[in-house]
């Protein structure tokens, strides 16, 4: 069995709503770009659950915030880090979602706008050693759904995850490339 | 006329990757549709994740290299 899929039915199975985020989510709108880890968006109600069953996959936490949960894999299964985030956020984000295929399951992923918001929110963390990825993701999500950056709720998106100079570094970055 | 040069599978990794610093993954600028065009399709592309994911995994100092990358402030939405 492919490696993502025992992960994706051990969650429905025990009923726990999720979204693939990170690279993952990046390549499935389209952008091909490379990962080493799964990364899942979980609301705080679904968290005991989810990790109840990830244990039973032999999943062990590595390390543990209030905002992810970083979990060290089982032989052959992919490592996983779940973002948490409250309920209301995760049913906002649910609630635009694409559904796709991945390693023959069903799955969803946040739409365009809502995963650059998520990456924007990244760069934003001083703490990373880089952001270049998130960066690069941005644009290419941007290139993805031909919007324009004059698109208001563009607009107020990247103003309210990327902070004041998030626009100015995302025109720099389409016009290099 | 000739035929057109074959096009790049996942078989040649090196359109994809440069396996010096695993943890360090390239992303190309091309949009997937030009990928498409060559033959890589979102499922072979996950599939050829799930070989890097292996590759990496053994590595003693992954898990805290994973850690770097993690972002300590909670989303709201």
């Amino acid at each position: 069995m492919p490696i993502f899929a025992s992960v994706f039915l051990a969650l429905n199975e025990a009923g726990v709503p999720f979204l693939v985020i990170g690279g993952h989510a990046v390549v499935l709108h389209g952008h091909l770009r490379n990962t080493f880890d799964l990364d899942l968006l979980i609301a705080d109600s679904a968290l005991a659950t989810a990790r109840s069953a990830l244990n039973n996959l032999g999943y062990r936490t590595y390390f543990e915030t209030d905002a992810f949960l970083q979990l060290q894999a089982p032989e052959n299964l992919p490592p996983i880090d779940l973002m948490i985030v409250d309920d209301q956020t995760f049913d906002r984000i649910e609630a635009t979602a694409n559904q796709k295929m991945l390693d023959g399951q069903q799955i969803r992923i946040p739409d365009a706008i809502r995963l650059i918001a998520l990456k924007l929110h990244a760069t934003r963390d001083t703490a990373r050693r880089t952001t270049e990825t998130d960066w690069q993701d941005i644009v290419s999500l941007l290139m993805v759904t031909n919007r324009s950056l004059e698109d208001p709720e563009l607009r107020f998106i990247i103003a309210q995850y990327g902070g004041p100079r998030a626009l100015a570094e995302i025109n720099r970055r389409i016009r290099n490339s | 006329m000739e035929d057109p040069e074959p096009l790049p599978r996942l078989t040649d990794v090196s359109v994809i990757r440069d396996n010096s610093d695993p943890l360090s993954l390239p992303t190309p600028r091309e949009p997937l549709r030009e990928w498409t065009e060559q033959g890589i399709t979102p499922s072979v592309m996950i599939a050829e994740m799930e070989t890097m994911m292996r590759a990496v995994q053994s590595q003693p100092d992954f898990e805290a290299r994973r850690l770097e990358r993690k972002t300590a402030a909670k989303f709201r939405y």
